[in-house]
C-alpha cells in the first residue's frame, strides 16, 4: 500500500455510499435511513434472496481450482460444475478440511448471472444462511419480520451474523431503528464507538446511543456536535445531528440554525449531513417535526441556495409547498446558479406548488 | 668517398628514423596491450541486492500501526547492519546487510502523525493540528485520529495542507538518505510513494530519484491528493526532470489488488490505449515489483494451469481495501505474466508496448526494517511483531474492521521480497540506470546469483565458461533487453546462470518462460525446465520427478542434500517462430525451505490451523528478453 488500507477504504465507502444516496437516492420518497447507509449495499441476505440458485460446493476434482456443486440449498442446477475460481487460501483450507464447503449463491438480477462467495462452512454461518432461505416466503410478505430477525442478531457471537444483522439494520427506516434501543447493551455501544474497527458501523451506534440516552451518553453527542460545528468535522455528522435532535430536539434545531443554516461558509460536505438529518427527522411517520423543520429548510435556502434541489426533494414527498416562491426565485437566479436539469426540477416543483 | 661517405650517413640517418619509427610503434602497441583481460570492459560485474519499497513512522499507516521509532535514518542503518529495537523493545538485526535501501513512505500525510505526536510547532499553530496533537496525547490515535485521516485521504480533501511542514518532512527523508548513502558501499536512494487507490483498487506506485539532494528537494511528493490519476503523476516527473535536469522513474506494485486496473487495456479514464500512452507509460515504469508481502504478482493458477508453481504466495480474494470481491475476469489485468503477453497483442496494434517492463521484489515492510529471511519475520507492520506477547500474529485477520466482503489473515503475509541489480557499480547513479534498462531481477527474498543472456550465436559451451558475461554481452543481450529479426534458420539461445545464495538453499530448476503472440493475434504461454538439479531427467521441456524436501517442520530446519548449488545452461527455443513476437524470462527455483510460519511454530510455541502453509520453494524471476521479427 501501501497506505494501510485497513481504514482507509471503509472511510471511503462510506463517504462515498452516502454522499451517492444523498445524491442520487433522495429524489424518492424517505423510506430507509440515510443517516447510517451501510457498506456493502448488498447483505448476504440480499444475494441469497434474490439468487435463483444457491449450493454448497467443494474444488472440482476434474478441474483443479474451480468449484463444483455438491449440494443445491435452493433452486435446480444442471451441471454441477461452476465457472468460478477458488482463492488460494480458501482452496487450501477445503482441501485440509473435507467436511467444509462454500456456499455459493448466483445473482438471479445480475446480467452475468455470477455466483458469489457466500461464506466457508464450518464457521457458523451454514445455519443461519438455511435460515434464511426457509424464510423467504414469509420476508417477502413482511419486511419488518425480516427487520425483526435481524436486529436480534446485532450482538450475535458469529462475526458473519453480526455483520449481516448490521447491513439489514441500518438501512432500515430510522422509526424502526428507534425500536431497538435494548438490541446492544449500552457499555458495548460505547465501546464499538470507542473503537476503530467498528468505524463503518458508527453511524448506526450513535443513533442507537441517543435514544433514552442518559446524562453521559446526551452529554458525549452534544460535544461530538459543538466539535464538529468548531472543526468543521463531516466524519458521521448527519448521525451524530440526528442523535442531536433525539435528545434535544428544540436546543438541537437551535444550535443547526446558528451554527450551520445562517452559516453560508459551511461546506457542501457538511450540509448535506445536516440536511440528511433533517429529512430523516421530517420524515417520520407522525411528522410532528415537520413544520419545524420546513421553516428551516427556508433559512437554509438563504444561505446555501445550492442546497436546494435537496430540499425540494424533502418537501415535494413531504407534499410542502411551503416554499414554492422562494424555489421558484431561486430557480430564475441571473446568472442562473443551477445545472438546466436541476433548474427545471425546481421550477417544476414552484409551478406545482403554486397551483391552487 | 664523399659521395659514399655522404650515402652511409643517409642511410644511417634513414636507419635510425626507421629504428625510431619501429620504435615509437612497438612502444604504442605496447601500450595498448595488456595481459589483463578486463580492461576495457565497462559491463556490470555485480549484482547488488536491496530495497526499493520500504515504509517508516514517517508513514501515516506505518506509525498508526506500531511502529513509531524506526525512521528513515533508523531504517537505513538497520538495513547495513546496526542492531536496533522496535516500539516493542525486542532487539533485531538484518540477516545480512543490504546493497541498497530506499525509503518510500507515502506522500499523503507524510511525517503528519509524528509530527503531531511531537507537537510541530507548524502544526499546532493549525486549529486541526491542535485537536488532533491533543487526542493523539490522549490515546485517541487509533479510535478517533486515524479516522477523521482517513476520511480525508480517501476523500482526497487534505485537512492540514501545511506545504511549509510537508517540505520540512521529505527534507528530513532526503537528510537520512544524503547521511546514510556511502558510494561503492551502500546506497540510500531518494524516494516515496505516490498510494491512490481510487475504489479500493490499488494503483500505487513507488517513485525512484536519480539524483540527490540538490535536486530531489526541489520537488514536493506527488501524493494521491494531487491526483488519483498516474498519468499525472508521469506529466509531474516529465516537469521535474525538464526544471531540474534530475532523472527520475516510477515501479508500481500490486496489481493483484487492483480489480483489474494496474494493466486495463483502457487509460484512467476509460478510453483506449494509445500509442503515445504506451510509450509514456514504458517512458516512467520500466519495472514491476512483482512480489512483495501483500502476494506475489507474476501469475496465478487460472491463468497458467499447467504451471505447478502458480500457486505461490497469493492475495486473491479482493481488492486491496478488501471491500470488492475479486472477480475472474479481471486477472488477466492484474498478474505481470499475462501483462506481459497482453503488451504483446496491444503493441501489435498500437505500435508501442505499454506493458514492456522488467522485474523487481520489494518488502513493502512498514516496520522501518527491509526483511525477508524467513528465519527473521519480523512482521510488515509493527503490530505483527513476533514478540512474545503477540504469539497469534498469524492469525489475526486484517483489516480490522468490519464491512470487507474479505479478510487476510496474518499467515498469509509473505515474507517477500528484494530487488537485483546488475550495476556497474554501488551507486545511486549506477543502480538507477541498470533499473531504467531493466537490467534487474526479483527474488522473493534469497539472494541467490541469476544471470541471463539471450542471442542467435551462442554456443552450448557458452553457458559453462567462465567469461559468460563477457560473452554474453558480446554475442547478445542481457535480461530487459531485446532481440530483433532472427538469421535464417536461428532461434534464440538464452545463456542462463543461477547461483544459490551464498547462506540459502539450494536450487531446485531453472526454467524459462515463454509468451508469444501468434499469427492469429493470440497470446500463449509456455514453461520450460531448462535446467535440473540431482541429474534429473527432462523429457520434452519438463523435469520428470519434483526435487524432494528435507524441511523438518519440527525444527524449521532444512539441509541441502538435494538440489544443487549451481545451474548453468545454454537452451535454444525449440518451439521458435521467427514471425511471432515473443518474450523469454527465468524463473529460478530453490528447494523446499521452511516458511516463516514454520518458525512461528517452533520459535513462539504455536500451533496453526492445517491451512497454514509452512514450507515454500522462494525464487527469483528475472527481467525479460523480448524478441521482435
Amino acid at each position: 500500500m501501501s497506505l494501510n488500507p485497513l481504514r482507509l477504504s471503509l472511510q471511503n465507502h462510506l463517504f462515498r455510499t452516502v454522499a451517492t444516496a444523498l445524491l442520487l437516492g433522495a429524489g424518492s420518497p424517505v423510506r430507509a435511513c440515510q443517516v447510517c447507509v451501510p457498506y456493502p449495499g448488498k447483505s448476504a441476505a440480499d444475494i441469497l434472496l434474490n439468487s435463483d440458485t444457491v449450493v454448497l460446493a467443494r474444488e472440482d476434482p476434474g478441474k483443479p481450482w474451480f468449484y463444483r456443486a455438491t449440494e443445491v440449498l435452493k433452486g435446480e442446477l444442471a451441471d454441477p460444475s461452476i465457472n468460478k475460481s477458488i482463492p488460494s487460501a480458501t482452496r487450501r483450507l477445503l482441501e485440509v478440511s473435507p467436511e467444509r464447503s462454500v456456499i455459493l449463491a448466483r445473482d438471479a438480477s445480475e446480467a452475468d448471472r455470477g455466483w458469489n462467495v457466500i461464506a466457508v462452512t464450518g464457521s457458523g454461518f451454514e445455519p443461519v444462511a438455511r435460515e434464511i432461505l426457509a424464510r423467504e416466503a414469509v420476508w417477502r410478505d413482511s419486511p419488518t419480520a425480516r427487520f425483526q430477525y435481524f436486529a436480534k442478531r446485532l450482538g450475535d457471537e458469529l462475526p458473519l451474523a453480526r455483520r449481516l444483522a448490521h447491513l439489514e439494520v441500518a438501512r432500515a427506516p430510522y422509526r424502526e431503528i428507534r425500536q431497538l434501543k435494548d438490541s446492544i447493551p449500552r457499555t458495548e455501544l460505547r465501546a464499538f464507538l470507542d473503537d476503530a474497527r467498528y468505524v463503518e458501523w458508527h453511524s448506526l451506534y450513535i443513533l442507537l446511543l441517543a435514544i433514552d440516552a442518559p446524562e453521559a451518553d446526551r452529554a458525549r453527542i452534544q460535544e461530538a456536535m459543538q466539535t464538529a460545528a468548531r472543526f468543521n468535522l463531516t466524519r458521521n455528522l448527519a448521525a451524530w445531528t440526528t442523535a442531536y435532535i433525539e435528545i434535544k430536539e428544540d436546543v438541537a434545531f437551535t444550535f443547526l440554525e446558528e451554527h450551520y443554516l445562517h452559516n453560508p461558509d459551511r461546506t457542501a460536505k457538511e450540509m448535506a449531513g445536516i440536511i440528511a438529518a433533517l429529512s430523516v427527522c421530517g420524515t417520520s411517520e407522525d411528522g410532528e417535526m415537520r413544520d419545524r423543520i420546513v421553516k428551516m429548510y427556508a433559512t437554509l435556502l438563504k444561505s446555501h441556495p445550492k442546497q436546494a434541489l435537496k430540499v425540494v426533494e424533502d418537501l415535494k414527498a413531504w407534499t410542502r409547498h411551503d416554499l414554492a416562491s422562494e424555489v421558484g426565485r431561486l430557480a430564475a437566479s441571473r446568472p442562473p446558479i443551477f445545472d438546466l436539469t436541476t433548474t427545471m426540477k425546481l421550477r417544476a416543483y414552484a409551478r406545482e406548488s403554486a397551483r391552487p | 668517398m664523399k659521395a659514399n661517405k655522404t650515402t652511409i650517413q643517409l642511410a644511417a640517418v634513414f636507419y635510425v628514423c626507421l629504428l625510431g619509427s619501429s620504435a615509437t610503434s612497438l612502444a604504442q602497441d605496447e601500450e595498448k596491450w595488456t595481459y589483463s583481460p578486463y580492461v576495457g570492459q565497462d559491463f556490470p560485474q555485480n549484482v547488488y541486492f536491496g530495497d526499493t519499497h520500504l515504509h517508516t513512522s514517517v508513514s501515516l499507516d506505518g506509525f498508526g500501526d506500531g511502529n513509531t521509532k524506526i525512521g528513515p535514518d533508523e531504517a537505513y542503518r538497520w538495513a547495513k547492519g546496526e542492531e536496533m529495537a522496535a516500539d516493542d523493545g525486542m532487539v533485531t538485526r538484518i540477516s545480512r546487510p543490504l546493497d541498497f535501501l530506499m525509503v518510500a513512505d507515502h506522500a499523503e500525510y507524510m511525517g503528519l502523525v509524528p509530527g503531531l505526536a511531537q507537537k510541530d510547532p507548524t502544526l499546532m499553530a493549525d486549529k486541526e493540528g491542535a485537536r488532533w496533537a491533543k487526542m493523539i496525547e490522549e490515546g485517541k490515535l487509533a479510535s478517533h485520529v486515524f479516522s477523521e485521516f482517513i476520511h480525508d485521504v480517501t476523500g482526497n480533501d487534505p485537512r492540514i495542507v501545511n506545504p511549509e511542514f510537508e517540505m520540512s518532512v521529505w527534507e528530513k527523508t532526503i537528510d537520512a538518505a544524503e547521511a546514510n548513502n556511502e558510494p561503492g558501499k551502500f546506497t540510500a536512494i531518494i524516494g516515496f510513494e505516490y498510494s491512490p487507490f481510487p475504489d479500493g483498487d490499488n494503483l500505487h506506485r513507488v517513485v525512484v530519484f536519480r539524483d540527490g539532494k540538490e535536486k530531489a528537494i526541489k520537488v514536493k511528493p506527488f501524493s494521491a491528493f494531487d491526483s488519483e490519476n498516474p498519468e499525472d503523476l508521469w506529466k509531474w516527473m516529465e516537469t521535474y526532470e525538464d526544471t531540474t535536469g534530475g532523472r527520475i522513474l516510477a515501479i508500481p506494485h500490486n496489481g493483484n489488488l487492483s480489480t483489474g486496473k494496474m494493466f486495463a487495456l483502457q487509460d484512467f479514464s476509460g478510453n483506449p490505449l494509445t500509442r503515445e500512452y504506451a510509450e509514456t507509460r514504458m517512458r516512467w515504469e520500466p519495472l514491476y515489483e512483482a512480489t512483495q508481502y501483500k502476494g506475489d504478482s507474476e501469475t496465478h493458477p487460472y491463468l497458467s494451469p499447467t504451471d505447478e508453481f502458480a500457486d505461490f504466495e497469493r492475495w486473491d480474494k479482493a481488492n486491496l481495501a478488501m471491500l470488492k470481491a475479486h472477480e475472474d475476469k479481471n486477472f488477466q489485468f492484474e498478474y505481470a505474466r499475462p501483462a506481459l503477453k497482453n503488451g504483446l497483442q496491444v503493441g501489435d496494434t498500437l505500435g508501442a508496448n505499454p506493458f514492456k517492463f522488467g522485474m523487481i521484489g520489494a518488502t513493502d515492510s512498514h516496520t522501518g526494517f527491509a526483511q525477508t529471511a524467513e528465519d527473521n519475520f519480523l512482521g510488515k507492520y509493527g503490530v505483527a511483531s513476533p514478540n512474545q506477547k503477540n504469539k497469534d500474529r498469524w492469525k489475526k485477520t486484517w483489516p480490522p474492521v468490519e464491512g470487507t466482503v474479505a479478510k487476510m489473515s496474518g499467515w498469509e503475509s509473505s515474507s517477500s521480497g528484494y530487488a537485483a541489480v546488475w550495476a556497474t557499480e554501488n551507486t545511486r547513479e549506477a543502480l538507477w540506470d541498470a533499473m531504467m534498462r531493466k537490467e534487474v531481477y526479483s527474488t522473493t527474498g534469497p539472494r541467490m546469483t541469476v544471470r541471463m543472456f539471450a542471442g542467435f550465436e551462442f554456443s552450448e559451451s557458452d553457458a559453462h565458461r567462465h567469461d559468460m558475461a563477457a560473452i554474453g554481452y558480446t554475442k547478445g543481450v542481457p535480461m530487459g533487453g531485446d532481440l530483433n529479426k532472427a538469421p535464417e534458420s536461428k532461434a534464440p539461445t538464452i545463456l542462463l546462470a543461477a547461483m544459490k545464495d551464498p547462506d540459502g538453499a539450494n536450487l531446485d530448476r531453472i526454467q524459462i518462460v515463454k509468451g508469444w503472440l501468434d499469427g492469429a493475434g493470440k497470446v500463449h504461454e509456455k514453461i520450460y525446465d531448462v535446467a535440473v538439479s540431482d541429474d534429473r531427467e527432462v523429457v520434452a521441456g519438463k523435469v520428470t520427478k519434483p526435487v524432494g524436501s528435507t524441511v523438518d517442520l519440527k525444527t524449521a530446519t532444512y539441509t541441502n542434500s538435494i538440489g544443487d548449488a549451481q545451474l548453468n545452461v545454454t537452451w535454444t527455443d525449440p518451439d521458435f517462430d521467427p514471425a511471432m513476437q515473443c518474450f523469454y524470462y527465468g524463473r529460478v527455483l530453490e528447494i523446499p525451505t521452511p516458511r516463516w510460519t514454520a518458525f512461528d511454530e517452533v520459535r513462539l510455541g504455536v500451533k496453526m490451523g492445517p491451512e497454514v502453509t509452512r514450507v515454500l520453494q522462494e525464487r527469483a524471476y528475472t527481467s525479460p528478453i523480448w524478441y521482435t521479427p
